[in-house]
């Protein structure tokens, strides 16, 4: 997981899946980034190279949306993959991520 | 993928355009009116899914109108059926090439239907008629009315994502799209305001609650998921049912379609939380993930709906492959031939122990496998027959005429080529029968028939074959219009035209350039047609007949075999060369080999085969070859029949018979019409696949007519008569017509018996035969002692007292004309005539004035053939 903090802006990028395997450990650092970063003015996450999301995946991302509710920043998801798009639009969370719908099979 | 959404977009648009002709005649017909919907909405919803916007566009007009006729608020009336159909013939044309569909010019279409739509505003949830536990969900009343219809279940399914989704080794998305396939997923909630932050220790598992409606029952749905029954909240179809009679129906706007399309994904702000919906979370029983394996299969075996059992029971093959797999069939088919044929080599020292046994299990089973093959490649011809459903109403309303199209034996099933065959001549036939059968309706009702006329299009199988008939109720063929209208276009000689039976004259339309139609239109009557038909129909391996009476109506009959790519052949040689003849238009072979050369008359052979005259061709001679060695004038004489000729070809040898796989002819080859195609014979042999039709245009007089003509030419050119030439132990030679011999049995004098002056013959069923001798009752020269051998001719005929005629010598047969005959010279009874045969005077006898002579009786008048006394 890399980030970046442009002024303002915590931008957090998943080069790899996030699964309950990781999540812990992703978790963590997530949690540090927070830490170092008390005054950002938002968060974006950057799923771009990231090819898949499990529920433990799901969770963490909800954790992280919850963060931001709580310090009441802006957050958003980026580039994700066509399935996690998919996913995020069934769980109708796209909206809450910054995403548009996607047409889904009537 | 894309070629996948034309084909199925494809298939509804066809069942779109069957409904909504159907739903014009019907249109109280609701399951009707929810086919087009849902074929309409079907459409619309994967042309979405691929971004096709003109598509979508198009589509959602169509189904907002018809939205409106299923609620009743849109009446079925012709103009709105060609609306629709108008439509859908555009959406045809999107559909064909969907990335330039835009291209498509559908303004018209979508500002008439559009003028349709009263503006009405989208629901708004009417919460106060629903259980509270719906209360945080946004939906479409259509799919809810959808699924109504359908008589599924609604239940809310409760799922945490981790503990019921990850810890059963499911991903999320595999595991909706689960929920998905079962049935209408109407909406989902997923509660995440109640979820962790990052520095939760014990992080909670996020909630998502599903709105699924589906035919499964709440115990199937549990076991499939494995979930705890208080995850599940039911409710009974009733609730929704009330709920949608209180709701105004959705009428969907012109307007371009929000992003957010279909309505049951759209976002909305959850406000279920977990108390809200009663949701319970009870402690979760982990599963091991061999029994989630197992609960999942039984799922799709046990659980699934019948609909979706159904899909999974046929799969979608590609033509191509399908071809792919005939062609390998058919190289089997050619391999196994060439096995059988060695194994029957295989005999004595050759012999291979085991071979027979195996080659006929590979037999078999290569039989069933090219059977099960071709039987993949039929189609019902419901996919033809069903298209009429709309070209018929259109003609109607063109020309005016009321046209009710009956359709019978939809699933009568053909090989798909020769379904495709097939295609054009039926349109040309239904059209001729919309546009010149039937008449206006004031001309029926003066002619005392139904204002609305009636075409029966009908399939069925017949020995073998299929037979469709194309059957109307109109004014039918007038068989001496026909004959005018032949002679005026120099198609027939007044002289043949007067020989035609009427049924004969109807044959005159499949002649090129025939119609009798008095104008032009654009439908029908430019002449080019009926005698196409018959090609396309011949070419198929097919035969057409018509049938019509003047007033009543017109049948067009049409016989086809079940598959073109492999068929029974009789094998020929000719020239050397083998020649393969379907045996579909083979009706009999004559063995001419110990038979006097056949007659001519004019330029054309001719054989007489059982009191008639059949034209005959000579192979070889059509196709130039020429023999290496001399070859006897008799051969065999295959008769033919194709659709409207009746001949004979003379080839030199019968090979026998074989499954023959038709394989099509190289470009240099397919000019040659007299070839269908080629084929690989047992020994491996190549063989030219002769066509019947094509070898009868070589007849003297080219088509059926010629036969009539012939029939004509019959009664007037003389017939040669076939006489034995033999002798009655007297120097004189005699000639009886072949037609009076049952039988000639080569006998010794010795057995001769005497009774009195009366000689007999005991024969090998211990009956005794009557001998006669000529000289006893003819003046003829005194008799020679007879010889050692000697010969019985045994004459039809008789009765029950058989005779039989003792000959010394058989000299040969022989052709004589009537009028080559000499009736003067000797008179007496018993003799007809003479004539000069082999250059010997020969006396002709009339066998039954002998037999009279002789105190026989002479068998009745209608019993004896013409000839035995002339």
């Amino acid at each position: 997981m890399n980030s970046e903090s442009f002024p303002g802006t915590l931008v957090i990028s998943f080069p790899h899946p996030i699964l309950s395997t990781n999540v812990a450990e992703l978790r963590t650092t997530l949690a540090k980034q927070f830490a170092d970063n008390p005054n950002c003015l938002g968060v974006e996450v950057n799923l771009e190279h990231c090819p898949t999301i499990d529920s433990s995946g799901l969770n963490l991302l909800a954790a992280v949306y919850r963060e931001c509710i709580k310090r009441e920043i802006p957050f958003k998801v980026t580039n994700p993959a066509h399935d996690i798009h998919r996913l995020l639009t069934i769980l109708k969370l796209n909206k809450r991520f910054g995403l548009p719908s996607l047409p889904t099979e009537p | 993928m894309l070629g996948l959404f034309i084909e199925e977009a494809n298939e509804h648009l066809q069942t779109f355009g069957i409904d909504l002709v159907a739903l014009e005649s019907n249109p109280g017909d609701v399951e009707c009116i929810n086919r087009v919907f849902r074929a309409a909405h079907s459409i619309k919803g994967t042309a979405g899914f691929f971004g096709f916007t003109s598509i979508v566009e198009l589509t959602h007009v169509m189904e907002s109108v018809l939205s409106l006729v299923r609620d009743g608020k849109l009446p079925v009336t012709p103009q709105l059926i060609s609306l629709l159909l108008s439509a859908t013939d555009k959406l045809a044309l999107m559909i064909a090439n969907p990335e330039a569909a835009s291209a498509i010019e559908v303004a018209a279409e979508k500002t008439s239907l559009n003028a349709l739509l009263e503006f009405e505003p989208p629901i708004d949830f009417d919460s106060a008629k629903l259980p509270s536990e719906l209360l945080g969900f946004q939906i479409d009343a259509e799919l809810v009315r959808r699924a109504v219809l359908q008589g599924n279940n609604f239940f809310i399914l409760n799922l945490r994502l981790k503990q019921d989704i990850e810890d059963q080794g499911q991903t999320p998305l595999h595991y909706f799209d689960e929920i998905a396939s079962l049935g209408l997923l109407l909406d989902s909630v997923t509660d995440i305001d109640s979820s962790s932050s990052l520095f939760d220790e014990a992080p909670p598992d996020i909630v998502c609650s599903i709105l699924l409606a589906t035919a499964m029952e709440d115990t199937l749905l549990l076991g499939a998921f494995s979930l705890p029954a208080s995850q599940l909240i039911s409710f009974p179809k009733e609730t929704f049912g009330a709920w949608l009679k209180s709701q105004p129906t959705l009428v969907p706007s012109a307007k371009p379609m929000p992003e957010s399309y279909p309505q049951s994904l759209a976002i909305v702000t959850p406000q279920v939380t977990t108390s809200a919906t009663g949701l319970a979370i009870q402690p979760v029983i982990h599963q091991p993930p061999t029994v989630v394996a197992k609960s999942q299969s039984a799922t799709i075996s046990i659980a699934t709906p019948v609909a979706r059992q159904k899909s999974e029971e046929t799969v979608r093959i590609s033509v191509t492959l399908l071809d792919s797999l005939m062609d390998l069939a058919s190289e089997l088919v050619l391999g196994r031939n060439r096995l059988v044929r060695i194994s029957d080599q295989a005999t004595g020292d050759n012999a291979i122990e085991g071979l027979r046994s195996v080659v006929q299990e590979i037999n078999s089973v290569t039989s069933e496998l090219q059977h099960s093959i071709m039987r993949a490649r039929l189609q019902p011809v419901a996919n033809l027959f069903s298209r009429f459903n709309r070209i018929v109403r259109d003609l109607g309303q063109h020309l005016h005429k009321e046209i009710n199209l009956e359709l019978i034996g939809q699933d009568v099933e053909l090989d798909r080529s020769i379904l495709e065959g097939l295609s054009d001549p039926l349109t040309h036939l239904v059209r001729n029968c919309a546009d010149h059968a039937i008449a206006t309706p004031a001309e029926r009702l003066a002619a005392g028939k139904p204002a609305a006329g009636n075409i029966r299009l009908s399939a069925a199988h017949l020995a073998g074959r299929v037979q469709i008939e194309v059957r109307d109720d109109g004014r039918g063929l007038d068989p001496e219009k026909l004959k005018s209208k032949a002679i005026e276009k120099g198609l027939l000689t007044p002289e043949h035209a007067a020989h035609l039976t009427d049924q004969e004259a109807c044959q005159l339309i499949f002649l090129a350039g025939f119609s009798t139609a008095e104008t032009l239109s654009d439908i029908s009557g430019r002449g080019v047609g009926m005698d196409v038909v018959k090609t396309n129909i011949e070419r198929l391996g097919g035969r057409v007949e018509l049938q019509s009476r003047l007033g009543e109506g017109t049948s067009v009959i049409i016989r086809l075999p079940l598959t073109l790519a492999i068929i029974p052949a009789l094998i020929a040689n000719c020239g050397g060369k083998c020649f393969a003849i379907p045996q579909l238009n083979l009706e009999e072979i004559v063995d001419q080999r110990n038979d006097s050369p056949l007659a001519t008359i004019g330029d054309s052979q001719v054989l007489r085969l059982r009191e008639e005259l059949l034209p005959v061709i000579d192979l070889s001679r059509v196709l130039n070859q020429t023999r290496k060695e001399a070859m006897p004038a008799n051969r065999f004489v295959l008769v033919l029949k194709t659709d409207q000729s009746r001949y004979g070809i003379i080839v030199d040898e019968i090979a026998g018979t074989e499954e023959i796989v038709v394989k099509p002819l190289g470009r240099h080859l397919k000019q040659i019409p007299y070839f269908s195609g080629a084929t690989i014979l047992g020994q491996g042999e190549l063989a030219l696949i002769l066509e019947p039709s094509a070898l009868a245009s070589n007849l003297a007089t080219p088509s059926s007519l010629s036969q009539t003509a012939l029939a004509a030419t019959d009664t007037s050119a003389e017939i040669p008569d076939r006489v034995l030439l033999f002798k009655a132990s007297c120097p004189e030679p005699l000639a009886l017509h072949l037609t009076n011999i049952a039988r000639i049995e080569c006998i010794q004098s010795s057995a001769i018996e005497k009774i009195g002056d009366q000689e007999f013959l005991r024969q090998k069923n211990d009956q005794t035969l009557r001998l006669l001798r000529f000289p006893h009752f003819l003046p003829l020269a005194f008799p020679t002692p007879d010889n050692e051998n000697l010969y019985v001719i045994v004459p039809r005929l008789i009765g029950e007292h058989p005779v039989g005629f003792l000959a010394s010598d058989i000299l040969d047969f022989a052709d004589i004309l009537a009028s080559d005959m000499d009736r003067q010279s000797i008179t007496v009874p018993g003799v007809m005539g003479t004539a000069s045969i082999l250059e010997k005077l020969t006396i002709v006898l009339c066998l039954a004035e002998v037999l009279n002579t002789a105190g026989f009786a002479a068998p009745p008048p209608s019993q004896a053939p013409s000839l035995l006394c002339a």
